[in-house]
């Protein structure tokens, strides 16, 4: 038997696999070849689990890619979470098999992912349910959202120095057109109004005061559809005095807008966040 | 659980006080936590519970049933927060820390030793948390405690979700070292 053939066969020689005639070629090939000998004593040798030096895989990794424990922390809190690939699980796991103070640390984790979620919630007390209530439920029934909207923008509006000055423009306008002037549909009124009160001062007799009010009521009626029945009439003729009304009251309402509008910025960030918050 | 949050919300919509009072108990624990976790005094996380709650009812209507009510509703608690910290920026804070952290609710313990047991533990994590720097805190509250998904505190806090991830795990590993500074038992 040559060297080769015999080096080739050192494998089954060793676990006893060879036939009982290669057995005898391959023994009479090592009584003559002390370098095929020296060979077989090493390889029985190295099969022989032999357990490496404690401080072999930290100094490899040291001279390499350096230590895998901070690697291994960036996936753990993964690892906790069942959020890993399976090949990177087998990795921590892997790691923290070996790792005593990565073992620690994810048993930590652990126990941090199943103590904080009961931290939600906490007492207030029993006082808190009825100081809520006191503050919401005893209002009035729960105002529409436009109603709310509606209320909100009057606040704000309200809210600004030149609103007296404002309302009383604008009120000014309403009456003139109501009563000031020559045509107005309410232009008589306040006068019937005087001739009650004379009446009523001049202690008439009860039920004659009371007859007074359906007629007064008619009248104002009356005035009234006759007032509907004006606008209508101005509005589809457009003429000019009612164009030139219009306008003005068209720069105070632009007022009124633009007040809306900058009040609307003066709230802060974190309550307009919040707002928008709401309307995703 | 009784009522799911939908049809209590509906309920309270349409004016059912009865239906109110249940949504402030069912909410009074969560939006307490998170009140004293960015106050961190008692008396100003209750004032601040107080107000989330008017204002929770004030904008029933706004909400939309599409979205989930409870992160709503700690998005809203947390706006109140900070804008009352900015306001009380001024003037300096009376107390500092006074929040009792064995005060409980959520702690469904069967023993006298379970509730010890779980106190303690609560304790620690107070104890452990109240030296981290307020972002860590915060993302920890956010994320860990109130269970937000990552998506809904990125939204929140205006960052990428990626961020929120990292940002998150880094404050998991250093709590956990914290805590093992003040218990080195913990976990084993
Ligand atoms: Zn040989
Ligand atoms: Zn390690």
């Amino acid at each position: 038997m040559a060297c080769r053939t015999f080096g080739e066969r050192l494998d089954d020689l060793l676990e006893g696999r060879l036939s009982p005639a290669d057995r005898r070629a391959a023994d009479e090939h090592l009584r003559s070849c002390a370098g095929c000998r020296e060979l077989k004593s090493l390889v029985a040798e190295a099969s022989v689990p032999v357990t490496p030096p404690a401080d072999l895989l930290g100094a490899v990794l040291a001279r390499t890619s350096g230590s895998a424990c901070g690697s291994a922390r960036t996936r753990l809190c993964d690892h906790i979470d069942r959020l890993l690939a399976p090949a990177d699980d087998d990795l921590v796991r892997m790691h923290l098999d070996a790792c005593g103070e990565c073992a620690g640390l994810a048993a930590r984790l652990a126990r941090l992912a199943a103590d904080l979620p009961p931290l939600a919630e906490r007492d207030p007390g029993p006082r808190l349910v009825d100081e809520v209530l006191a503050r919401t439920s005893r209002r009035p029934a729960l105002p529409s959202r436009r109603a709310a909207r509606f209320a909100a923008v009057w606040r704000r509006l309200a809210h600004r120095p030149r609103i007296a000055w404002e309302g009383a423009y604008v009120g000014s306008i309403i009456m003139v057109v109501l009563f000031g002037a020559a045509n107005a549909p309410f232009a008589d009124v306040p006068g019937r109004a005087l001739v009650v009160v004379r009446a009523v001062q001049e202690s008439l007799p009860a039920d004659a005061a009371r007859g007074e009010v359906p007629r007064i009521r008619l009248a104002v009626l009356s005035r009234w559809n006759a007032a509907r029945a004006l606008t209508s009439n101005l509005e589809r003729r457009s003429s000019a005095a009612w164009d030139g009304l219009k306008k003005e009251l068209g720069t105070v309402w632009g007022r009124f807008a633009s007040g809306k509008a900058t009040s609307g910025t003066n709230r802060t960030a974190d309550t307009n966040e919040a707002d928008r918050g709401d309307e995703r | 659980m009784l009522l799911d949050d939908a049809t209590l919300l509906e309920r309270c919509r349409q004016g059912d006080d009865l239906a109110w009072e249940g949504l402030v108990r069912r909410f009074q624990g969560r939006v307490y936590s998170v009140a004293c976790h960015y106050m961190r005094n008692a008396e100003e996380a209750r004032d601040v519970a107080q107000e989330v709650f008017v204002r929770i009812y004030e904008r029933l209507e706004a909400f939309h049933g599409d979205q989930t009510f409870l992160p709503w509703v700690l998005r809203l608690s947390r706006n109140i927060c900070i804008d009352t910290l900015r306001r009380q920026k001024a003037r300096p804070r009376a107390t500092e820390a006074d929040v009792d952290p064995t005060a409980q609710l959520a702690s469904p313990a069967r023993t006298p030793e379970e509730a010890s047991a779980a106190r303690s533990a609560r304790d620690l994590l107070y104890r452990a948390m109240d030296r981290m720097s307020d972002a860590d805190r915060e993302i920890l509250m956010l994320k860990e405690i109130q269970g937000l998904k990552v998506e809904e505190i990125a939204l929140l806090l205006k960052v990428p979700t990626g961020t929120v991830k990292s940002r998150c795990n880094r404050a998991r590993l250093d709590l956990a070292e914290r805590v093992r500074r003040l218990d080195p038992s913990y976990g084993a």
